[in-house]
């Protein structure tokens, strides 16, 4: 079970010291499989803390565009978020009409028609996640298209017959561990433009990140899919916030490592979205948590990480 | 300091000067002889194997030496004054 803590560091760590350090483990923790949670959480810190330091060692592009790229990639995540459940029924061929809650407003597809409603060809959410793994690819001119259509999809009017009326209809923003709908142009917007700028303006080629990286994607489609959440449910908003926090302390323990600022350009990007969603559209569903809680986590953590990143660099030059 | 130490050296050495009272998490030292080793103030030795584990063995640079040295006499140095306040002050009747 050690060398399944391993895979916190990354490849080139572990080929280098990997079996030195399970030596070390074996040696300090004699007969024990799986050490103590104190040694557990030290050895995913370091290892995150390793992770942070290579991609900062990767000299192969600026930083400003790696930040841009992940930026480009938490939008295009946080995009898909509400649609996990439609895409799933989609890929599968399960019938929505049976299995979605709060279904008809996004319409019906050809194999499962159900009585007066819309017929609709795709599932939204085919747009963020063809631009999520065109990101991953580092593919951006497959990517762009992909943002670009999601503006058309969001800001078109209702009755069309290749996304129905998603977008545009149905329920929308909702408490802290929001996910924002298609309607909200912001957030396609945003996404949009990172894609055109990591398009147009790069000097080097972007980091091609593995396909194993789509396997939480499909986890969380899963879960969505097979327990019929949507993401109105509390259970939902819930998952969602604790991930977007883990996220916040990943990217706080990256920049406190390293001193890099590239972490902050995706977290104030998610934090812009995610405050105007708030600004824009306050319904009763916000009622669920206090506005000023709200802009406190949003923005309190990019001061902190632009702290934390002059802080590291003070040290190092120090040292 | 001693020679060089492997990572479980370093930590059974810990352990022994401070009396039991630190004891240093694998993760811990590893992340900091990865610091260390980059800023040029410890340089990994030679490896072999024993009982079938793997091991290198670290030790301190010139670099390493003076830092370590700078970083006693500062901590040795604040010790004095807060010594120094303690005697100025006075100890208090029990």
């Amino acid at each position: 079970m050690n060398r399944l803590l391993l895979a916190a560091y990354p490849e080139p760590y572990r080929s280098r010291q990997g079996e030195e350090l399970l030596a070390c483990l074996s040696e300090a923790y004699p007969g024990r499989s799986w050490p103590p949670p104190r040694e557990v959480a030290a050895l995913v810190r370091a290892g995150g803390q390793a992770r942070a330091r290579a991609v900062v060692d990767d000299t192969a592009r600026p930083w400003w565009l790696d930040g841009i790229h992940l930026a480009a990639l938490a939008l295009a995540a946080l995009a898909l978020v509400p649609y996990l459940q439609d895409v799933w029924h989609w890929a599968l061929h399960i019938d929505p009409g049976r299995n979605a809650i709060a279904f008809p407003f996004s319409g019906w597809y050809p194999w499962a028609q159900g009585p007066g409603g819309r017929t609709r060809l795709l599932p939204y959410g085919v747009l963020p996640l063809g631009c999520l793994i065109a990101l991953l690819r580092g593919r951006t001119w497959i990517a762009l298209p992909a943002a670009a259509a999601m503006i058309w999809a969001g800001a078109t009017s209702h009755g069309r017959t290749l996304f129905g009326d998603e977008g545009k209809a149905g329920l929308s923003y909702y408490g802290l561990g929001a996910p924002i709908t298609a309607r909200d142009l912001v957030l396609s917007g945003a996404l949009c433009a990172a894609c055109a700028v990591l398009a147009l303006c790069r000097p080097s080629r972007l980091r091609r990140r593995s396909y194993r990286w789509l396997a939480p994607v499909v986890l969380a489609m899963f879960i969505a899919g097979n327990l019929h959440i949507i993401y109105v449910s509390p259970a939902f908003q819930r998952g969602l916030f604790v991930l977007e926090a883990t996220a916040l302390i990943a990217a706080w323990v990256a920049t406190a490592a390293t001193g890099d600022h590239r972490w902050l350009i995706p977290v104030a990007a998610v934090a812009i979205v995610r405050t105007q969603a708030i600004v824009v559209q306050p319904d009763v569903f916000m009622q669920s948590f206090p506005d000023l809680v709200v802009f406190l986590l949003l923005i309190a953590p990019l001061p902190a990480l632009a702290i934390t990143a002059q802080r590291r660099q003070g040290q190092a030059l120090a040292e | 300091m001693d020679g060089p130490l492997h990572g479980y050296g370093i930590i059974k050495a810990a352990e022994q000067a401070t009396d039991g009272r630190l004891r240093i998490a694998v993760g811990t030292l590893y992340g900091a002889l990865e610091r260390m080793e980059r800023a040029g103030l410890v340089a990994a030795g030679h490896e072999e194997i024993v009982d079938g584990r793997a091991r290198r063995y670290y030790r301190l640079t010139e670099d390493g030496t003076e830092a370590l040295a700078r970083e006693a006499l500062r901590m040795q140095q604040a010790a004095a004054v807060v010594i120094g306040h303690s005697r100025d002050a006075g100890a208090a009747p029990a």
